[in-house]
Order: C-alpha cells, then sequence, then structure tokens
C-alpha cells in the first residue's frame, strides 16, 4: 500500500469524506424510518449535520481537568477508531490491503464499545456505571460468536487479509459466518432489542448520560461510524462479486449498506428491548451455535462437500 | 408476527401527526374557558360565590353589573356553569390560548340593569326564565311585581301589611283565580 493510497482511503473514501456523511446519513435513515413505521413525521435528513453543529457550539461542562481529557479523549478515540476501521474495507477489487489487516479491523471495531465501557466510568454517574457494566457484560457475549465467526471465516480463505477473503469463493461457511456477523450487528449498534447498555427511559443514555456539548456530539460521530464501518464489513464480506469499477463497487457497497440499516431499523422498531441474561443467552446459543458450524465447517472443508 | 404488520400499516398510512394549524378534535363536553351570555345573566353572583379559586366575580354598580373572569385563574372545574339559575353561563369547546401573563386573558363584562316598571330605577334584570321557574302558579297581577325593584318589593310588602293590619282588608291572595 502506497502512502498516496493510505491517505486516500483514511481521508476520502471510504474514510472521513465519505463516512461522515453517510454516518449522518444512515443515523438520520434509521430516526426517519423508525418514526415513519410509528406514524410520526420524523426529522428531515440534514436533522444530524445540525444536531452535530449545535451540539459543538455548546458551552463546555467544567469538570476536573483529568475528567475532561478523559470525557473529551474517549469518544475522539472512537471516532478515530472509526474512520480507521472503515480505510480498511476492501470495497472495491483494487484494494489491497496487507496481511493480518483483518485482525486490525475486528480491533478496530471493538475500539468504540471499549471506549464507552471507559467513558461510562469515567463519568462517574451511576447511570453510566450500569451502563458501562452491561455494555462490558454484552461486550463479552457477543465477542465470542463474533470472533469465532471471524476465524473461521480467517481459516477457510486460509489468510489474515481482507482482500482474501471477500475474494474466497461463496460457500456454508462465508455464508453462516456473515450472518452471525449480521445477528451481531445489533448488539454492537445497541438497537433493539439489543439496547441493553444504552438502555433509554430506563438508564438514560448509560454512558453517555452525563456527556454534553462537543463530547456527545463525538460520541453520536462515533456511533454513526460504527453504522458505517458495521454495515460495510458486512456488505464487504457478505458480496461475493466485485464490478471491477471503482464507480460500481461504490454504488453496490452504499446502497446495500443503506438497505441493511432499513432492516435493522425495522428489527429494533419491531422489537422491544431484552433482558441483559435473554441477550446474551440468545447470543450464546444461536449465535454461539451458527459460528460453531460455520467453524467446523471451516476447519473441516470434506464435511461441506459431502453434504452436497 | 403482527408488529411488523402493523409496521406496514403505518408505513403505508403515512405520519399521523398534524401539522401546526391543524389540530385533533376537541371531545364534546369539553371545559373550555368560560363564556357567558350577558343577556341572559341576572347578576345574581352565584357562581362568584361558588368559584374557589376566584376566576369569577360579580361587582355591583349602580346601573349595572360587572362580571369579571380570568381564565389564568380558572381552573375549568365548570360549577360556576352549573349553579348558574339561567343557565347563562357555558364552557368554550377549545382551551384557552397560553400566555404569559396570568391577566391578559381577562374579561370584562357588563351586564346592564333595566329600568324598574314601577319608580323607574335601574334594577338586576329578572329574565323569563327565572321568572317561569321561581313564580310558576302565581297570579298575574302579583307576576308584575316580579320584575319591580328591592326598594318597590320593599314599599309594596309594608303596604300589603298595612292594609292588613290596620285596615282590616284581605290580603292579595297568591292564587287570585
Ligand atoms: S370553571 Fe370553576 S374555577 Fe373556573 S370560573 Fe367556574 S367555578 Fe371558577
Ligand atoms: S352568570 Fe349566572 S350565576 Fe353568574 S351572576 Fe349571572 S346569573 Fe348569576
Amino acid at each position: 500500500m502506497s502512502w498516496e493510497k493510505v491517505f486516500f482511503a483514511l481521508l476520502i473514501f471510504p474514510g472521513l469524506l465519505y463516512a461522515v456523511p453517510t454516518a449522518w446519513l444512515m443515523l438520520w435513515l434509521e430516526r426517519k424510518f423508525r418514526a415513519r413505521m410509528q406514524g410520526r413525521i420524523g426529522p428531515p435528513f440534514y436533522q444530524p449535520f445540525f444536531d452535530f453543529v449545535k451540539l459543538m457550539a455548546k458551552r463546555r461542562v467544567l469538570r476536573p481537568s483529568f475528567d475532561s481529557i478523559f470525557m473529551m479523549g474517549l469518544p475522539l478515540v472512537s471516532v478515530s477508531a472509526g474512520l480507521l476501521a472503515l480505510a480498511l474495507l476492501p470495497i472495491s477489487s483494487d484494494s489491497r490491503g496487507f496481511a493480518g489487516d483483518l485482525v486490525l479491523l475486528v480491533a478496530f471495531l471493538e475500539v468504540p464499545s471499549l471506549c464507552s465501557v471507559l467513558a461510562g466510568f469515567a463519568s462517574r454517574s451511576i447511570f453510566g456505571q450500569v451502563g458501562a457494566t452491561r455494555e462490558a457484560i454484552l461486550s463479552i457475549t457477543y465477542n465470542l460468536p463474533f470472533l469465532t465467526a471471524i476465524v473461521a471465516l480467517a481459516y477457510s480463505a486460509q489468510s489474515l487479509r481482507l482482500v482474501d477473503i471477500a475474494a474466497s469463493p461463496a460457500g456454508g461457511v462465508r455464508a453462516l459466518a456473515v450472518l452471525t456477523i449480521c445477528l451481531c450487528l445489533p448488539v454492537k449498534l445497541r438497537i433493539n432489542p439489543f439496547s441493553v447498555s444504552n438502555a433509554e427511559q430506563e438508564i438514560y443514555s448509560g454512558p453517555a448520560t452525563e456527556f454534553s456539548g462537543p463530547q456527545l456530539a463525538m460520541w453520536e460521530l462515533a456511533h454513526g461510524l460504527e453504522w458505517v464501518a458495521l454495515t460495510g464489513l458486512v456488505v464487504c464480506l457478505g458480496l461475493t462479486f466485485r464490478t471491477g469499477t471503482w464507480i460500481g463497487d461504490f454504488a453496490i457497497y452504499t446502497s446495500l449498506s443503506l438497505v441493511l440499516v432499513i432492516l435493522l431499523t425495522i428489527l429494533a422498531t419491531g422489537t422491544a428491548r431484552l433482558k441483559i441474561q435473554q441477550a446474551a443467552r440468545f447470543y450464546w446459543r444461536w449465535g454461539m451455535g451458527l459460528s460453531l458450524v460455520a467453524l467446523i465447517l471451516g476447519v473441516f472443508p470434506d464435511i461441506e462437500r459431502f453434504i452436497r | 408476527m403482527n408488529i411488523f404488520s402493523v409496521l406496514l400499516k403505518n408505513l403505508r398510512m403515512g405520519p399521523a401527526t398534524l401539522r401546526f394549524p391543524e389540530e385533533v378534535p376537541y371531545p364534546k363536553g369539553f371545559h373550555g374557558p368560560v363564556k357567558i351570555h350577558t343577556e341572559k345573566c341576572i347578576c345574581c353572583g352565584m357562581c362568584a360565590y361558588v368559584c374557589v379559586s376566584g376566576a369569577v366575580r360579580v361587582a355591583e354598580h349602580k346601573d349595572n353589573c360587572e362580571w369579571v373572569y380570568s381564565p389564568g385563574l380558572c381552573t375549568f372545574c365548570g360549577k360556576c356553569v352549573s349553579v348558574c339559575p339561567v343557565e347563562a353561563l357555558h364552557m368554550a369547546a377549545k382551551s384557552a390560548p397560553s400566555y404569559f401573563n396570568t391577566k391578559a386573558l381577562d374579561e370584562v363584562h357588563l351586564v346592564p340593569y333595566s329600568p324598574c316598571p314601577e319608580c323607574g330605577r335601574p334594577t338586576p334584570p329578572v329574565r323569563e326564565v327565572l321568572r317561569a321557574k321561581a313564580f310558576k302558579g302565581v297570579a298575574p297581577n302579583v307576576l308584575v311585581k316580579s320584575l319591580i325593584c328591592q326598594r318597590c318589593r320593599q314599599k309594596d310588602s309594608q303596604r300589603a301589611l298595612v292594609s292588613i293590619q290596620v285596615k282590616g282588608e284581605p290580603p292579595p291572595s297568591r292564587s287570585d283565580k
């Protein structure tokens, strides 16, 4: 990877210049679609942008200096992790990546959740602490199937490179693994029925309760970037073909991500929040089951051939 | 999967939200601000007497009475409406608009007195409704007395007393048929 390519990926596509507006678009789409399904009007499409600008202009709450470093630093780290994760996605066929970028991607995807746990405790609000505890517990439950699915993918493609995995032939392993990752999306995005950690109306907004102004704006942005990165990951790994042209890949990738946002919104609107035990049971039973099957099929490809 | 059919229905029907000038219809019998028909009021003051929040005040003057109402104090309980003997009060079918100043919506209505048929002095009006209610089955020669002022009424009863007790004449009968 040459330096120009790295900068292009980080700053233009699928990094900053593309990801931030798309993040706002996704946040808007989710809110609008949910509103329409609930018989409300919903916000105009520039609303997330206005929210961001307004939050940025707000006065900062004075806190002890170490606290404010934490409270501004954590959301910033989340935003950067989201951007870095996006830059790694093998969207077009001419992206090369490097050996081990899969591991890096998984790590970056986990950073926002980790930051939000830390932020919940750093904010010293009891709601933040309850939310952070829940986030930490959930992160253990969903990461088990998520990581197993990733391992299955990597094993069956015999590579830790995202491009190789994306280019590997479609099959049972890949389908099951991508399905498991899909299952993990709602909990990673903290939406219903797995909105346990930021449970609004129950513990205000969990780890983000004490955040306001620019800090909250950064959290919102980080959340939007998580949407872009996670839907993008599913599309990149789930889609077996590339058009070959840069613009074609871009169009397919963006539109499929938006479709995924709509599907997730339907799920979120149609369901109610589960208890943390129920969520954990779901992921350990179904998520784990699916990903284990994927892993076994990945390790012993003969089984799949035998079934066929 | 009933919830998803509900969501689909909502999606098809579009938002149920009403844009500003539109509003949800008020239910029947809604307790809005109190309104008065001054041509029915008899200045009896019952409404002011029952109003616990002091939103209605009735002040008597020489040739009219003042009915003062402050929606800012009113609790819209409807008590005044139910006690008014002549049904001069009713409640609007819409809620009162919001104001920063409680006095902004205050209303003052003047109820003019009518002249006494005997002495011509202004006197609180007596309406047909009340006469029909209070003087039911009373002889017409007594019924005309219902319109006279308080002073004339006192004079009248004193005269009657004198004629009975001093002159020994029979009292004007109640049912002079
Ligand atoms: S509605 Fe109730 S509170 Fe309002 S003026 Fe009448 S008696 Fe008073
Ligand atoms: S509004 Fe009714 S109750 Fe009030 S003073 Fe007039 S007649 Fe009496």
